[in-house]
């Protein structure tokens, strides 16, 4: 199993203070950034950093809307049987009422790397998590294209 | 140390010991392997991996020929071959049908020619076939992409083909649809990660049994660390076992511990023991909370349970998870775990509690003020904790607790509902073992005081933190919990008793809905909320993640590229004018990529939406493109060119750029356009992908319902069919999903123009009670979202109570289960005596109970029976329908017309052609291979082979399950040509949502008839029983010896006569009893009076002989004696006559006694009893002259009334009576009556005496004829009771009768002469 280090959660707990008590982050990389340093770390209250209401998590196709615990959990479960390697988005798609991006999710295990969605919503000035989606690429396509 | 005791102690520390070192071992083995590994290591894990890979194709390969030579085996198969038909056979095909086939596998028979001539299963393409002898293997590719292990076994004439999907994928994955890999069944063995590539080529390559290349195992990133971390797993799950196994074992130790220092202090019982028996429960108790905490941290059971992908259901905390708890509610399954160890604890303390009442009783109590403070403290932090761990197992959960479609309990549901009945059941015990120790502790406050307080405590939980209703019944059934065991150990066990658990269960399963009722509603509320900010601002994530999808694909399409590049090249020659005609066919080839990537994401399945997708050459030339109705839009800030521009205009160019803008003539809409670059090896831009999404508005006619089979998952509650979305402006409705009002009525402005931006009520729709949200968009309320779905009705409601009963019901099968060991041990069972009122209970439940799970079982496949029957008749309904609109353009296409069939009807249709599927309104479903492209082989057998209009077959996508009906079309000679086929797809949900009502209708009137029974069982049981009861109770008072009332007789059955006879019995028990006591009475008075008559009489004789000779010899003096001696002579004389009065008195007192003691010596003659009549009343005329108090009225019976009987004896019976009945007259003014008469009464002769004295009193007239017994102020009281006795002697009886004041009558009957000498005399 993957170990976070503690300076990891400290700095996470850190953001998290920052992020409830300051001003609203108003960079969507900088959100970004954060899903995918929490991601690498295993640490979903890092990633769920820029989440305020609820949070819509899909893995491998079954999942929901879930508020603060229940999305914490649903990621701790998953950081525990797909301990993270490394994880990396590509370029971002965007909108001016959102911003999504995709990237890979390796695994500790050497698996294939899944796929990553990250949906961030532009709620005023702040950048609001709003989706993480996780699938694995299946070995064949649908659509035999 | 007592010795079993110092056992047991041995026994837990040396399992402790075991456990620890294997645990430890365990720990070092797993570091020495870390370290020990080396890079050769890797290479043999790698080769390891793909010798498992190959053994397993090769047992699939085994497996699928053994399922063709079965196939083969069949007599309708073999005598198909055997014909050498081509055409397809119905014998053969139900066979087939008939046979157990594996998921994912279908089997075909092919004729000699290569005809298949039976089927079952999905169809595969076939490549070339093999010789029809040769025994072959393959892999083969369909255009679905889904590849499949082809085995063909030549058999007879003919070969069967057996054919196994291996690897599919599908388009969108949600909760039926997932990607299939035969694979992941084998990933858990493996020692590095790897991936089949079946039907390509590589190394190392996986062979089937003839050599052929199946494929290549591709290994992952195997590395030293990846291995490691597959080895830490591997020992970590067994340490976890060992770790878990030394908990419990710590844990059971602690039990046995705290057994033992209960049962300590109920045999010493001293404020110390107990203190000491309580620090032990406490430590259970944190042993309990160590064994749960530790358990999830070592992430155990879900450790071993985990999936491929997914964790198991049971652990999956996306159905289920709180931080409540401190995550003791982290998913379903540790829901249940955690309940079960508050239960546990709760059962200890109500243990403690109980035998602490029963010992203090003897040694005193405790403080009453622990007491009294404890039942404040503990009962509201219970009911507190109750209610939160509810509440949060709601709110913290996607739990479809509600929803009516699909199965009723699945195992996740299942689990977290009999965790909240065992957490409810926990607040039950624990309250009563605080009421218990409170009881015991209260001192003269007796119950009165700790029921009071829990319930003024229950009262201000409820209304300041719980909910009122539900938490007064927690806290009334703890406290009845408490009456029931208090103070009787007899009942301790009851709570796990067959009984005990079925009125648990079904008591706290409606106080468990009173709490969720409330957070129910709010996530409802949320879901409506989260629905509306979805759906807002012409938001709508549907078509976000649809785009997503299409560049996904675009990007990771290999073939997207070499055909951009031709179509490039051809488009510059075509502006060339050189080859015109290839550039016609490289835009073919262009729109088929465009058509696929917008019909293979979500854009192709959303009605609601049209679709435009351009494929765009850098110099702006369109290769190619995909366009629907009404997509079309003008070269606005959303054309291509200016869509371009905002993307060249960004500093870093994203992936993709969407852009949305409103439409002017549509208030309310939104289109969306994106756009991307097609990039190339050297991240050169190839293309440029443009998409343009335009909502439909609500003008527009809606196709057929989106099926939820095909909805992603997520997608803010935008996949839930039950919520149906609207949005207006200015009060008229601009777009829509599912029916909704066309305008808002003024109200909703009116709650919306303050400060809210939402509100919420009630509606009624459709005749459905609805629960519909408004939500303002932006500052003014012009443009109003609204959200609606069913609002929560008795039915819904009696559905989640059923889902709760029989949760608790199963928790209670659990719990009686653990309690038969737990009674068992306790030397509870077998039960050594069993109340008749229980055993005639228990059966009355068994029997309702059985009569409620067949009526359930029955009921519940009627209304299965029911419902797939209406759905039929709704199909033939509609196929019907479907062919008449079908045959009105027959000139059209067949797609065409299929289309304008699903447009008028509103349903998917498909054509097919013999077996093939020719066409469909639904073509993604069939072009993903969702809708399989041939007829079952049933289905086909009964439309063309045995000529039925109708046929119908039960499908699957994923595991989502649905109806297809089909409908033969004939051609123009009346043969069945084509055949049109409409599923359920759409309307499934509703379908089983209905059928879910009937059941839910079916089984809560079920449970009403259970909870009828119990009732009724109870009072049957009761008045079956109680006449039984009092039997006993009489029959324990008859051995007793005691007097017993008659029981009455309150039915006129076989009871009652049991009770008459038992009456009668009783009653002759009684009168034989008196009558010994009687003889017992008379035999000791006997005894005693021949002895007083013979100690009496003997010194009588000479003291009276004394007295006379001192008469005699007494000189009387002379007329001139002194005055003295005539004094004394006088004085002499009265006395020495007084003597022997008193003398001659006692001595007719002793012979008294010794007549009554004397034995009968009697000497019986025949007489006439009104002769001795004359004689008694000849001798009594002598007192009754001196008396002078009455008369004698003499009445003899002038006819003789014969009688045998001692004739001295009956004259002093009759005497006697005279005697007292002169005696009984009192002294007045009047002269008194007495009267003697004779007669014959009922034919035996009678002596009556009569007076008219002052008569018996009702208080002594058991006694007159007892021995001693007098009223009288001389005598002993002896004269009756001799009486009685010589009228029995001579057979017959003696009675009186009696009036107070108006004087006493006896009488004296005795058998006639004739009957006594047994003829007439």
């Amino acid at each position: 199993m993957h170990i976070r280090p503690l300076a990891s959660r400290v700095a996470a707990l850190a953001l998290l203070a920052l992020t409830l008590g300051a001003h609203p982050q108003s960079d969507p990389d900088a959100a970004l950034a954060r899903v995918e340093r929490g991601l690498e770390g295993g640490d979903a209250d890092l990633v769920l950093t820029d989440m305020t209401g609820r949070v819509e998590i899909v893995l491998f196709g079954q999942g929901g809307v879930f508020g603060r615990p229940q999305a914490t959990m649903v990621l701790r479960d998953f950081f525990r049987r797909h301990p993270p390697r490394e994880v990396s988005f590509y370029e971002p798609s965007s909108s001016d009422e959102g911003q999504t991006a995709t990237g890979r999710y390796s695994t500790s295990s050497g698996g294939t790397p899944l796929s990553v969605r990250v949906l961030h919503r532009a709620d005023g000035d702040r950048w609001e998590l709003a989706s993480i989606r996780i699938d694995q690429r299946s070995t064949v396509r649908a659509g035999g294209r | 140390m007592p010795r079993s005791l110092s056992r047991h102690v041995v026994i837990v520390l040396g399992g402790v010991v075991v456990l620890a070192v294997l645990l430890g071992v365990t720990v070092a083995v797993e570091a020495w392997r870390v370290r020990a590994l080396e890079t050769e290591d890797v290479a043999a894990a790698r080769a390891r991996t793909v010798a498992m890979v190959q053994q397993n194709v090769r047992r699939v390969v085994a497996e699928m020929e053994r399922q063709a030579r079965t196939v083969a085996a069949l007599p309708e198969v073999a005598a198909a071959l055997a014909s050498g038909s081509t055409e397809s056979d119905l014998p053969a095909l139900e066979a087939l049908d008939r046979l157990r086939r594996p998921p994912r596998t279908s089997v075909e028979v092919v004729s000699s020619t290569g005809d298949i001539v039976a089927w079952s299963g999905p169809a595969f393409p076939r490549l070339t076939a093999p010789p029809i002898d040769t025994l072959s293997t393959r892999v083969v590719a369909d255009d679905a992409g889904r590849r499949a292990l082809v085995v063909w076994v030549p058999v007879g004439a003919g070969a069967v083909r057996v054919v196994r999907v291996v690897q599919a994928a599908v388009p969108v994955r949600n909760r039926y649809l997932q990607d299939y890999d035969l694979a992941d069944d084998w990933r858990p063995g493996a020692s590095v990660p790897f991936s089949v590539r079946f039907g390509q080529t590589g190394v190392p390559a996986v062979t089937g049994p003839d050599g052929t290349a199946l494929g290549w195992v591709q290994i992952g990133e195997a590395d030293l660390r990846s291995l490691a971390m597959r080895q830490r797993a591997t020992t970590r799950a067994l340490s976890s076992w060992w770790a878990t196994l030394l908990m419990l074992w710590v844990l059971f130790g602690l039990g046995d511990a705290l057994q033992s220092s209960l049962s300590r202090a109920e045999r010493r019982p001293r404020r110390r023991t107990w203190l000491q028996a309580l620090a032990m429960l406490g430590v259970f108790v944190g042993g309990l909370a160590g064994l749960r905490y530790g358990m999830l941290w070592l992430d155990v059971p879900v450790r071993w349970l985990d999936g491929a992908r997914r964790p198991a259901a049971l652990f999956d905390p996306a159905l289920l998870a709180s931080d409540f708890g401190a995550g003791a509610l982290r998913s379903p399954g540790d829901l249940l775990l955690s309940a079960v160890a508050v239960l546990a604890a709760a059962a200890a303390a109500l243990v403690f509690a109980l035998r602490f009442a029963a010992s203090v009783r003897r040694t005193g109590r405790l403080r009453p003020v622990m007491g009294i403070a404890g039942s404040v403290a503990v009962p509201w932090a219970l009911l507190v904790g109750a209610a939160r761990w509810v509440e949060h197992a709601v709110l913290d959960a996607t739990m479809p607790y509600t929803d009516q479609a699909g199965a009723l309990l699945t195992g996740p549901m299942l689990a977290t509902l009999a965790g909240l009945v065992g957490v409810l059941a926990a607040c039950v015990v624990g309250i009563a073992a605080t009421v218990s120790a409170a009881r015991s502790s209260g001192g003269r406050l007796g119950w009165a005081g700790p029921v009071t307080v829990v319930l003024a405590v229950a009262v201000w939980v409820g209304v300041l933190w719980a909910p009122l209703l539900p938490t007064l019944a927690l806290a009334a059934l703890g406290c009845a919990l408490a009456v029931v065991l208090h103070g009787r150990p007899e009942r301790r066990a009851w709570p796990l008793t067959f009984r005990g658990v079925l009125v648990g269960a079904l008591a706290l399963a409606p106080v468990l809905y009173g709490f969720m009722a409330q957070p129910l509603r709010q996530r409802t509320e949320l879901l409506l909320e989260d629905a509306a900010f979805a759906f807002s601002d012409n938001r709508d994530d549907r078509v976000t993640a649809a785009i997503d999808q299409v560049f996904d694909e675009a990007r990771a399409d290999d073939a997207l590229g070499p055909v951009l590049l031709d179509a490039l090249a051809l488009a510059d020659s075509a502006r060339r004018a050189e080859t015109p005609l290839a550039a016609d066919s490289s835009r073919r080839a262009v729109d088929a990529l465009a058509s696929g990537l917008v019909q293979n994401s979500l854009l192709g399945s959303l009605a609601d939406v049209a679709t435009e997708l351009r494929i765009v050459s850098p110099a702006g030339d369109t290769l190619g493109g995909y366009v629907e109705r009404d997509a079309l839009g003008q070269n606005d800030g959303l054309g291509y060119n200016a869509s371009l521009t905002r993307y060249l205009e960004r500093d870093e160019q994203p992936r993709f750029l969407r852009l949305t803008v409103r439409d002017a003539e549509r208030r309310g809409l939104r289109r969306t356009a994106a756009i991307g670059p097609v990039l190339d090896d050297e991240a050169e831009t190839v293309a440029w992908i443009y998409l343009r999404v335009t909502p439909r508005t609500s003008r527009f006619p809606t196709e057929t319902p989106f099926p939820r089979v095909l909805a992603p998952t997520g997608l803010f509650g935008l996949d839930d069919e039950a919520l149906g979305y609207a949005e207006y402006d200015d009060g008229i409705l601009v777009r829509q999903r599912g029916p909704a009002p066309l305008r808002l009525d003024s109200t909703i402005y009116a709650a919306l123009s303050g400060r809210a931006e939402g509100y919420r009520r009630p509606e009624v729709i459709d005749g459905r009670p609805t629960l519909v949200y408004y939500e303002r968009q932006g500052d003014d309320a012009r443009d109003v979202v609204s959200v609606r779905t069913p609002a929560g009705d008795r039915l819904d409601g009696l559905f989640v109570l059923l889902r709760l009963c029989l949760a608790g019901l199963a928790l209670g099968a659990a719990v009686f289960g653990l309690g038969l060991i737990v009674r068992y041990r306790a030397g509870l069972l077998p039960v050594r005596r069993t109340r008749f009122r229980d055993k005639v209970l228990n059966r009355f439940l068994v029997i309702g109970l059985a009569s409620v799970a067949l009526t359930g079982v029955v009921g519940q496949r009627v209304i299965v029976e029911q419902n797939r029957e209406a759905v039929r008749d709704g199909l033939r309904q509609r196929l019907s329908r479907a062919a008449a609109v079908y045959a009105l353009e027959p000139g059209a296409s067949e797609s065409a017309r299929l289309d304008a069939v699903s447009a008028a009807l509103g349903v998917d249709v498909h054509l097919y052609r013999g077996a093939r599927l020719e066409a469909s309104s639904r073509r993604q479903l069939v072009r993903q291979r969702l809708i399989e492209p041939r007829l079952p082989g049933p289905v086909y057998g009964s439309l063309y082979l045995d000529d039925q209009p109708y046929a119908f077959s039960e499908d699957e996508i994923g595991t989502f399950s649905y109806t297809t009906g089909y409908l033969a079309l004939p051609d123009s000679l009346g043969r069945p040509a084509e055949a049109l086929a409409i599923p359920t797809l759409s309307e499934q949900a509703g379908i089983e949502a209905g059928r879910s009502r009937y059941v839910a209708y079916l089984f809560g009137g079920l449970l009403a008839l259970l909870a009828a029974i119990l009732v009724i069982a109870v009072v049957l049981a009761g008045q079956l029983t109680r006449p039984f009861g009092r039997l006993r109770e009489g029959l324990q008072a008859v051995g007793a010896g005691e007097a017993e009332e008659p029981i009455p007789v309150e039915t006129h059955d076989e009871v009652g006569e049991l009770v008459e006879t038992f009456n009668a019995m009783q009653a002759a028990l009684a009168e034989s009893r008196r009558q010994l006591a009687e003889q017992e009475r008379e035999l000791a008075w006997s005894t005693m009076a021949r002895q007083v008559a013979h100690e009496i009489k003997n010194p009588l004789m000479p003291m009276k002989l004394s007295v006379q000779h001192l008469q005699r010899t007494f000189h009387q003096p002379g007329d001139e004696a002194p005055p003295e001696d005539l004094r004394f002579a006088g004085q002499f004389e009265r006395t020495t006559g007084m003597l022997i009065d008193q003398i001659e008195t006692l001595d007719r007192i002793a012979s008294d006694f010794s007549r009554f003691a004397r034995m009968p010596m009697r000497a019986p003659e025949t007489f006439d009893l009104s002769e001795v009549a004359r004689e008694a009343a000849a001798l009594f005329e002598g007192p009754l002259a001196e008396s002078g108090r009455a008369t004698l009225d003499l009445d003899l019976d002038p006819e003789p009334l014969a009688v045998v009987a001692d004739r001295e004896e009956l004259r002093r019976v009759l005497v006697n009576l005279l005697t007292n009945a002169l005696q009984a007259i009192p002294e007045r003014e009047a002269s008194g009556r007495i009267g003697l008469r004779t007669r014959r009464v009922d034919g035996q002769p009678e002596a009556r005496v009569t007076d008219d004295g002052t008569g018996i009193p009702a208080e002594i007239q058991e006694q007159v004829f007892q021995p001693s017994f007098s009223t009288k102020t001389s005598g002993m009281g002896l004269g009756l009771a001799i009486s009685k006795r010589a009228v029995e002697a001579a057979g017959g009886t003696i009675t009186f009768e009696t009036a107070d004041g108006e004087g006493t009558t006896f009488a004296v009957r005795l058998p006639p002469a004739e009957q006594v000498n047994g003829a007439p005399s």
